[in-house]
This record gives structure tokens, sequence and C-alpha cells, in this order.
């Protein structure tokens, strides 16, 4: 068993772990945060996607002794204080979603992806959404969603949460 | 008062604020104090002799609580309830059958433990020769089950007219082998269960990714002994069904069995790898079928006899070999048919419905051969169609087919419609500009009709609250399709309530006694009816309340829009709220409204996709680069769902077209077992899909619902082949077999085109 | 899908990691953790010990120097994709990172870890074979250098000892005008095949340096320099891109899998070489017109 410290959503944990387990496990079983979902746990399906340091990993492919002092962004820390972060909110109005389990992996991809191109193609974001499957949508809303965040948060002029 | 209604709006749904903060209750997010977490040790042979298990090691290994194998004790002995002619034990005995069949069963403090252990059984096998395809299990030497006699566990057989022998009328015949490989469903969240038993009340509590909480609720209760009062199913959020979150599975009668024996919380959670060994697959058919026709396209007989690979257990998988005959008219007319189908047990994992269940089949050979005989004729493939479809004068339209009368729609309009959209002139223009750039453009036409519900019932159970909110209960349930707001849309019209006094809870057996579930597209259809009449009957329940504080007569009380008021005096009126007041300051029991909707009339939805591909001649890199659907949904309650359901089904049902297939190894060993090798479709490959919708009521029940989750999925594979087989019309490619993955298409085209 | 227990040690520098290679049996090197982690969840790998050498701060810097770049073992793919350094001297690298996987694979995946895996799907084993890079290696008990086209062996195998860790990777500055094309099934899949080229034209459009790589066509990636010599001095054409990618195809012996056939693999072997070099030359006729050498 090993000690280390993790910050989740801001908050920072004195954890001591085994170092076989991943860090989805962790966050889920540990932290009780059961939005990060596992979905394949071999890193194709993406449900289990974070934010480290802003950049999108699979944690079930992280021990997680590895993110040891690492800032870390679960689905639940990106609404600030009740208020839906723009990509939550399309995803909402856009009916993004049907069973939600792939969600949360979804929608922290297409935080990052409008962090690096806030104003990306129809094209752009199904590449940048390549990497989690769902299996309910057909991903074409999931697109029409990505869209309207990129243009509320131009509208905002990067006001809106930043999700770090 | 006059509210607009809200049937009809696309509404965003109530449900999602949870699901998008990682708020949801998915059956792996639940832990119960102390739970132990079970773990399967299952067999990696197709058909093998177990010789002995040793679990001494795995039994000692800290953080083991138990390890069970089916000779510790006759429970694990007994047969899956639900499962006939023939079930295999709950725990494999004697012999396995398939590879993925639980044949040790370890609870332990948590997953890593428990794989751990898993590692340490050793279990003797002795292989035995297996049977994996049905051509060498219909030879008989090899019976999987020989108290059966056969590998032969069901046969549907339908006549009409002169059946083969009107064969002879025809002035062409084409005969085909057609091919559908196997599928795997795949939903995002792996089957799931668990389980807390209180033995002070003798009450276990089940948490179930099930699409059926009443069914399971008989199940568990039939294989434990129980009354049903004492188990109660919910199934919290679940991650998707498609299917195959509705059949009976081992794990079931384990989580249970162990909860309650062991008076221990127990929860399995099943991974990647077990929801391809151990979840039942579909869609295994071929097909021998023939089609004559007259010179000028129309249809004169069908004749079609399959055999479905149902791996080793029969299962559900009967009732899709079933509805695969019942799907073979398509939307077109057929005088005279023979239809002859098999179910054919195999050393494979078992077949069971999978979204689509049989339509998907049915459809694919009917439009095939439509496809051939068009070829063959010389005919274009759209006029074939135009020339067979039932029209608007057949209504209603007896199928020959049992129980099967279309009744509504236009089908030879909505399949102009497409045409027209499609623009057929301009697109042969670009397919003979795009081969100049050794690009090959191929269109695909396909129609369909989407046969619903027609059995049995759901129900709804009203409640109106203290603070005049309405609370509904239903045996349907949720794997994302967005029952509390379309069911809730419902009810607002029928009760005058906005959508924020409407509270859905599906998928609990405390809170209506009876239920069916969610499959086959039958919730809007079944759910949805008895929504409406348990809203009326609440209604009803509350005019006497309403006459005593209008100080009038019962029978003068009418009720519009959320108000009760005296016949033809509006302006004095009392709503749900003031009623709620009443009935508390009266000391009265809550207002409930309860009705069941019962029907065996089927609905009928249509429609018809056209696509076109764009092939890479040199890679055979295929992109798809327009798919239309014009679909008929009936009455929709809310079209943001209703898009939702058809888009998801289409994109499902190309990667059935295109990439999708479970494939095994001549021992029957499963070659496709992870999502690196079992390819979904992902965002890229995934086309935008254009819809266009009819809405022709279904004259079968008050609403005019339609189903809508298959539609998408039905002509998908026919689609698809016949788009690829157009691109290379010059070489006649013959394509018989889906999925057409670039691989058998370059061996197809290799081979000159005429073999799959 | 778990990963079996181990021993997990985490070194701070590069030496006390060597000795812990020396010391510990058994062990396995975890970088990114993207080919090692699901393989420990599916249980194909039960190393007795894992040595996480994510805090070697030593080799995550990317340097310059007059004719080529150092790059340390555990640069992460986004870094090289985004590297200015790797942008302007190695093109062909930032392009084909785009295809490593997805944003969250290539967050964690690293270089070093990347060319040690050795799959003969991946794009960088088969860009330090077209680039000819150099692997620098350490053990306790010393360094060597070992040339791209040595250090792969086979299927997942390399030249690299069980006591050796790949510190640093020198990658020549480009010589030539490189481009890069694969196809796979989906979008950040492995690649059926892979082709990468690296060419010159003269002033008369005449061919003054080649090099030829393929993916996915056998064990290691494939190169053969004397194919790449016998076309020096050809005139650039059309035809002579269908000439060499058919001459290739018949050479090569690809596998045989689920997901392609042998002859499949070849097509598409001959299909993305002949686009792949009327691709580069097209850019380096663009170099040639703009006066001076790709740098």
């Amino acid at each position: 068993m090993i000690p280390m410290t993790l910050t989740v959503n801001g908050q920072s944990y004195q954890l001591t772990v085994e170092p076989r387990w991943l860090l989805a496990d962790v966050l889920r079983e540990q932290l009780h945060l059961t939005g990060t979902h596992l979905g394949c746990e071999h890193g194709v399906c993406g449900a289990c996607t974070v934010l480290w340091d802003g950049r999108p990993v699979r944690s079930c492919l992280t021990l997680a002794v590895t993110a040891d002092g690492a800032n870390i962004l679960t689905i639940e820390g990106l609404a600030a204080e009740g208020i839906l972060h723009p990509v939550q909110e399309a995803f909402w109005q856009e009916h993004a979603l049907q069973c939600g389990f792939c969600t949360p992996g979804f929608i922290l991809t297409a935080v990052h992806l409008l962090q690096e191109n806030p104003e990306p193609t129809r094209e752009e974001i199904r590449e940048a959404l390549a990497g989690n499957l769902c299996r309910c949508t057909g991903y074409q809303h999931i697109v029409n969603a990505v869209q309207r965040a990129a243009a509320a948060l131009s509208d905002n002029h990067g006001h809106a949460p930043s999700g770090q | 008062m006059a509210a607009s209604s809200w049937i009809g709006r696309p509404v965003p749904r109530i449900e999602d604020r949870p699901l998008i903060q990682g708020l949801g209750r998915y059956v792996s997010d639940i832990q119960l104090p102390n739970q132990w977490t079970l773990v399967l040790v299952r067999s990696p042979h197709a058909h093998a002799r177990i010789r002995a298990v040793d679990v001494t090691e795995a039994q000692r290994l800290p953080g083991v609580f138990y390890v069970a194998t089916a000779t510790d004790d006759e429970v694990f002995r007994r047969p899956l309830p639900g499962m006939s002619p023939i079930a295999p034990p709950v725990l494999a005995y004697e012999r396995v059958y398939y590879v993925g069949q639980p044949v040790v069963a370890i609870l332990a403090e948590n997953r890593y433990v428990a794989e751990d252990a898993a590692d340490l059984v050793k279990v003797q096998y002795e292989p035995l020769p297996s049977v994996t395809n049905v051509e060498h299990a219909l030879k008989g030497d090899l019976l999987l089950h020989p108290e059966l006699g056969s590998n032969i566990v069901d046969h549907v057989s339908y006549r009409r007219g002169a059946g083969h022998e009107a064969l002879n009328q025809a002035d062409v015949v084409v005969q085909v082998t057609l091919r559908m490989g196997r599928v795997s469903a795949q939903p995002m969240e792996p089957r799931g269960i668990a389980a807390i038993y209180h033995p002070a009340d003798d009450l276990l509590t089940v948490y179930h990714a099930t699409q059926s909480v009443h069914r399971a609720q008989e199940r568990i209760a039939e294989f434990l002994g129980m009354p049903t009062s004492q188990v109660r199913v919910i199934a919290p959020d679940v991650g998707g069904g498609f299917g195959v979150k509705n059949g009976t599975y081992p794990e079931e009668a384990l989580v249970t069995y162990f909860a309650r024996h062991w008076g221990h919380p127990v929860k399995w959670t099943g991974d990647r790898f077990e929801e391809f060994l151990g979840t039942y697959q579909e869609r295994e058919q071929t097909h021998h079928a023939t089609l004559g026709v007259k010179k000028d396209g129309t249809i004169v007989a069908l004749v079609d006899t399959y055999y479905q690979d149902n791996g080793a257990f029969p299962g559900g998988g009967i009732m899709v070999s079933r509805n695969t005959a019942r799907n073979l008219m398509g939307p077109y007319r057929i005088p005279h048919f023979a239809i002859d189908g098999y179910t054919v047990l195999t050393n494979k994992v078992p077949q069971a419905p999978y979204r689509g269940a049989g339509r998907p089949q049915g459809h694919y050979v009917i439009e095939r051969l439509l496809d051939r005989a068009a070829d063959t004729l010389g005919l274009d493939r759209a006029e074939i169609r135009l020339r067979n479809l039932v029209r608007p004068e057949d209504l209603p339209y007896d199928t020959g087919i049992p129980d099967l009368v279309y009744d509504s729609g236009n089908y030879p309009e909505v399949f102009r419609d497409l045409l027209d959209l499609v623009d057929l002139p301009a697109f042969r223009r670009e397919q003979a500009e795009a081969r100049q750039r050794g690009v090959r453009l191929g269109l695909g036409l396909a129609a369909y009709v989407e046969i619903s519900a027609g059995f049995g019932f759901e129900g709804a159970r009203l409640v109106l609250s203290d603070n005049g909110t309405v609370t509904l209960y239903t045996g349907a349930t949720n794997q994302g399709q967005g029952h509390r707001t379309s069911l809730a849309q419902i009810l607002a019209d029928t009760l005058g309530l906005g959508l924020e006094d409407i509270t859905v809870v599906e998928g609990d057996t405390a809170g209506i006694p009876r239920g069916i579930g969610t499959f086959g597209s039958r919730t809007m259809i079944m759910a949805g009816n008895a929504t409406h009449m348990a809203g009326e009957r609440l209604i009803e329940a509350a005019k006497p309340w309403a006459a005593e504080l209008l100080e009038a007569h019962r029978d003068d009380i009418v009720f519009d829009a959320g108000h009760f008021f005296v016949k033809g005096v509006p302006s004095r009126s009392v709503n749900w709220r003031d009623l709620t007041e009443r009935l508390k300051a009266a000391g009265s029991a809550p207002l409930t409204g309860e009705e069941y909707f019962s029907s065996n009339v089927a609905t009928y939805g249509f429609g018809a996709h056209a696509v076109i591909v764009e092939i890479d001649e040199a890679t055979l890199q295929l992109r798809i680069q327009r798919y239309l659907i014009v679909h008929d949904s009936g009455t929709v309650v809310n079209p943001l769902l209703t898009n939702g359901q058809v888009i998801g089904g289409t994109i499902q049902g190309l990667g059935s077209a295109l990439w999708e297939e479970m494939q095994f190894n001549e021992d029957g060993q499963p070659l496709t077992t992870s999502f690196l090798d079992y390819l979904l479709p992902a965002a890229v490959e995934s086309p935008e899909i254009e819809i266009h919708h009819r809405d022709y009521r279904a004259p079968g029940n008050p609403f005019g619902f339609k189903g809508v989750g298959e539609a998408g999925i039905i002509p998908s594979q026919a689609v698809i082949l016949a788009a690829v087989e157009d691109a290379y019309r010059d070489i006649q490619l013959r394509l018989d077999y889906a999925p057409v993955t670039p691989k058998r298409l370059f061996a197809t085209v290799a081979e000159g085109g005429n073999r799959a | 899908m778990k990963p079996p227990a181990f021993a997990y040690y985490r070194p701070e520098t590069v030496q006390e990691a060597l000795q812990l290679l020396q010391k510990v049996n058994d062990a396995k090197i975890l970088a990114g953790g993207q080919s090692l982690i699901p393989m420990l969840n599916m249980r194909l790998a039960r190393p007795a010990a894992v040595i996480d050498i994510n805090r070697l701060r030593e080799l995550t810097e990317i340097q310059e120097y007059p004719d080529h770049l150092l790059v340390g073992a555990l640069v992460r793919h986004y870094q090289l994709m985004e590297s200015p350094l790797v942008r302007r001297f190695a093109p062909v690298v930032a392009e084909a990172e785009r295809h490593i996987g997805h944003a969250a694979i290539r967050t964690r995946g690293t270089i070093g870890g990347s060319l040690s895996h050795a799959d003969p799907a991946a794009e960088l084993p088969l860009l330090a074979t077209l680039g000819d890079w150099e692997l620098h290696v350490a053990s306790a008990t010393g360094a060597r250098v070992i040339p791209a086209r040595e250090f792969f062996l086979g299927y997942l195998m390399t030249a690299l000892g069980a006591d050796e860790l790949v510190t640093h990777i020198r990658v020549p500055k480009a010589t030539g005008v490189s481009r890069f094309s694969e196809f796979a099934l989906r979008a950040g899949d492995f690649a059926l095949v892979s082709a990468a080229v690296s060419l010159n034209l003269d002033a008369h459009q005449k061919i003054d340096h080649l090099r030829l790589a393929l993916g996915g066509v056998g064990e290691t990636p494939w190169r053969e320099p004397a194919i790449e010599a016998h076309y020096r001095g050809s005139e650039a054409s059309p035809n002579l891109w269908t000439v060499i990618a058919t001459e290739v195809a018949d050479l090569i012996d690809p596998p045989e899998d689920l997901h392609a056939s042998a002859a499949y693999r070849r097509q598409l072997a001959r299909a993305l070489l002949e686009k792949t070099l009327a691709e580069t030359a097209a850019d380096a006729r663009q170099t040639l017109t703009k006066g001076g050498p790709a740098s």
C-alpha cells in the first residue's frame, strides 16, 4: 500500500492505495465519485475519461499511484456551484445522451477539444470524439451539442467555467 | 387555460440533469454496505467434459469468502428459469457447452482479489468435438443435448396460396443463399446486478440492469422459492439494453441466491470480456431463398428455408427465428409463400433478441431478393419496389401471416418521396463522374415495416401527492429511451399539468404490481396509452371532490386542461392543488388512478432508407456520403427523442452492415472479444442522418402511437449491401453476407465479384 | 479485467531506475502505460514488478543539436505533436502523431514506450525506421546506441536487454521531404497498413534522395535500401510511383488476420505507397520552386 496525494475537482485527498489499483477504481470506490464509468477497461471506449492537468486521460489505463500529486477533474467537478458548464448544458438541450453511461467521457473530451479549438468544424468534432464510443445516439446529437457549446462559449467570451 | 399540447414538443429530457453531472446511479455505482463481489470462472472450451475442479488454493486466498462449483449444492445445478425446452444449470455441471459458460463462482472483497482467486482455480477439462455451424449441426452426428433427440429446437412454418408450387407461374426465378454474421449488442454499460437481503422481513432487494423488473422478479422468486411479494426488483439507471438485458442469465440466479443464503450484499458487475463471452448474441442466420417474379417485376412467390445458429441453448433465440418469418414480407404484396425456419443448436453462446430481433433478418432477405430480381430483369431497383409495395387501396392489408394486418400509411408515396430526395438522375451523373477519379459511388434503397407491440399489457399507476403533483409508476423500464419525459408529456396533456408537476417512476416492482417491461419498441404504445387511461381514471376519481368544492352535482363537473368546473361555467374552477388541499383537510387517502392497457393489435410504422456510399477503388475505404430516411412514426410524443431513436438505431445497424461480427474459429473459440477486434461505429465513421417524418396515426391504439426503436436498424444491412453492389455494377458484384467488411469486399471483388 | 498484483518501484533518477532494472527480476517498465496497462488489465502480462519511470525528469525534454533532435524517452505523444522543434525539423512526426490513438492516449503515451513496445503496426517504429533514428539505451553497466533498423527484431520484440532502458532517441533533422499515410478501419485504430516516404528532387526533377517504409506488413517495419538506391536518379513521374509501389508490394510478405488478408494488405501497401510517393513528390517540387532544400 502506497500513500499518495490526489487533487480531484479542486479538493486534495490523502490516500493509501494498492499499486495495481486503477485510477478509475480509486475515484469510484475510495472517493465515491462514480460519474467516471468503466466501459471496457482496455482503453477503447473512453467512458472513463478524466482530465489530468486539463488533458484527457483514460483512467482505466492509469495506475492511481502514477497520478500521485496530479490535479484531476472528473465529471462531478465540471458544474460550478450548480451552474452547468456550457458543454453540459448543450448536451442536455441537444438530446446528446440517451442511457448516459458514456456521457461523462464525452463531455470531458469535448471540454478539452473546445479549449484547444474553440471553433471546431463538425469534422473536427467527430475526429476529437473518435476515441469515445456511444451505443445509443449515433453521435449526431453529440456533434450538435459540441457545436452549440462552442457557440455558447464564444458568446461568453470565455467567462464560462473553464473546466480546470 | 388553452395551454398548447405537450405531445409533439421537442422537450429536452427531464432525466438528463443528473446524468450530465455524473450523478447517475447505475448498478456498478451502487455500493451496498460490506458488499461481496461476484466473479465467475468461465469455460475456455466450446465443448468439454469437466473432469475435476480444484478450488482449494482459490478458497485459501485472503479476501476470498466463498468459492462455489456445481457439485457443491443442488441449487447450482438447477436449470435457469424461463428457458425452454432446455436450460443450462446455473453453473456448468459435468459438461460445458460454449466458451464463456460459467463454471465456478467466487465471492471476494473486491474484483481485484476475486480475479486473483479465479486465476487459482484449476479446472480439468476433457475437450470434446464441437458443433460450430448449422451445416454440421444438421448432420446430426453430434447432438448437443441428446435428450432432445435433435439439434433443431424449433421449426416455424408459414404457407400462403400455392406456396412453392406458385414459382411455376413466375417468368423469372432468382435463388440465393444469404448469410448474416453474428453480432453482439454491446451496450456501453455491461450487465450487472446487486442484491441485499433483509432477514427480518424476509425481503430481497435487487438492483438490476434489466429491461423488465417484473419478469426478473418472477424468475428470481421462482428460482429461490420465494413469493414475488418478497422480492423487490429495481432497475436504476441502465446503460443501454437493446434486448440483451431482458433475458434469463446465470448471474441473476447466483447473485440473488448468494445474497439470501449468506445474508450479505452481493454484487456482480460484468466486464467487457464477459459482455462478449456471456451475453447473448444475435443475427446469425443462413437463408436459402427464392423469389419468383413476372416480367414486369411483380412478385409471384417467395420461398425461404432458413437456419438460425442459436448457440448452445434455445432461450429467446426461438422468438427471433419466429419473428424473422413474420418480417419476410416486408412492405410488399406477396401472394404466395412457403417459409420454413429452423432454430439450430451449436457450441456457441446462445442467441437471443437484440434490437430488431428478426425484423432486420426478414427484411434483409426480401430486399436482397428484390435487388437480385431487378438486376436479372434489367429493371431499376427502385422500380421493382414501386411495383410491389402495398398500396393505400390494399389497406388493411392481410400479409398472410397470422395477426399481421398492415393498417395505415402510404408506402408508395413515401418511397417516391425518398427517390425525389435522392434525385436519382443527378446521382447517376455524379456516379459516372466520380468513377473517372477512381471513386466508386453506389446507391442503396430499402423499404420496411416496423411491427411493434401486439401482445400483452402495460400499466400506469398515478398518485396525487399532497403538494398537487402527480407521481406515475409504470412497469416499463428505462435504458435511455427518455420515458420520464415522454410519459410525463402524455400525462401533462391528460391532466393539464406542467412537466414539473409530474414525476415518473419506472423500473421498481414496489411502484406497481404488474408490468412487462421495455423491449420491441412497445413502451409508448403500451405504457403511453396506459398513462393516459390512468389519467382519465384519476380525473374521474377527482370529480366528486371537485363537485363538493363547487357545490354542484358530480355529473355536471367537466374537466379541461387542469381545471374542474360546472358545465357551462368555466370561470369558476378548481385545480389539482385545490383538490389536494381538500383531500388533506378531509383526511382522505390520496387520489389514485391505475389502468392497464392491453392489446393484441400490433402497430405498423413504415418507411424507406437510401444510402450513398463512396468507395476508394484502391483501398476499399468506404465512406457514407449521404444517408436519408423517410419514416412514419405515428403520433410523435417528442421529436427529439424520436430522432434519437432513429439515428441511434441506424448507426447501430451500420455497425452490423460494415464492421461488427462475432467471429469464431473452427473449435468454437470466439476471436472478437474486445473492442479492439469487435468494431463498433465511432464518430468519424458515422454519417449524418437526414430524417423526414411522416405521421400516419396507428388505428389500433387510442393515441395512434407506433414503435420507433427498430426503424433505424431494420433495413441497414440490406441497404448497405445494395449500395456497395451498385458501386460495382460494372463487374456485377454480388454480396450475400453481412457485414461487408473491407476484407470481405476485397475478397469478393478479387474473385470477380460473384462470390462473397 | 483488473491488473494482477506486482511489486511497484518508482525511481526518481535514471541511475536509480537502471539499478532497479538490474536488481529486480521479471520487471516491466511503466512509461505512459497505454500498451502495458491494457495487457495488465486483461492479465496477458503478469510481471512480478513494475518500474514506474514517470518521475525521471531527465527524460522529458526535446533538445536541438546541429543535425538532430535528442528526444527524451518520456516525451509524450502530444508533446511531439505540438513541439515547434519537431514541427520544424521532423514535421512528418507531428503529422503521424495525429493518427496515434486519440487525445487521451496521446496525453500519456510516450515515444520511448511506443518504440520499446515495437508494435509493427504503430506509427513511431515506422518513422524511426524511415528516418534512421538511433535509440540511446542504458543499463547499470553501460550505455549503447542502437540504430532503429537493428532495434526492431520481431512482433513486440526489440534488441533491448532485460536490464536496459531507452533513455533518448536521436532523430536526425529531415534531409528530404517526408510524408506519412495509413489505412485504419476506424479513425484512431491501429493501421492495417501504413506508409512513409522521404524524398528529394534535384533541379531536373530527378530523385536524389529516396526512402520508403511500410508498417503493418510484417513483424517489423519494412524498409529495403537496395530499392531506394535503385531508383535514385530516376525521373519523377506518376508512372514511376506506380512502378515503385508495385515492385514493393510484390516484395513484401504481409500477414493475415481478422481484419485483412495478406492480399488485401498487399493492395493497401501498393495504394498507400503510390499515393504517399505522389504527395511527397508534390511537396518536394514545391520546395524546389521555393528554392532550397527542406530544412
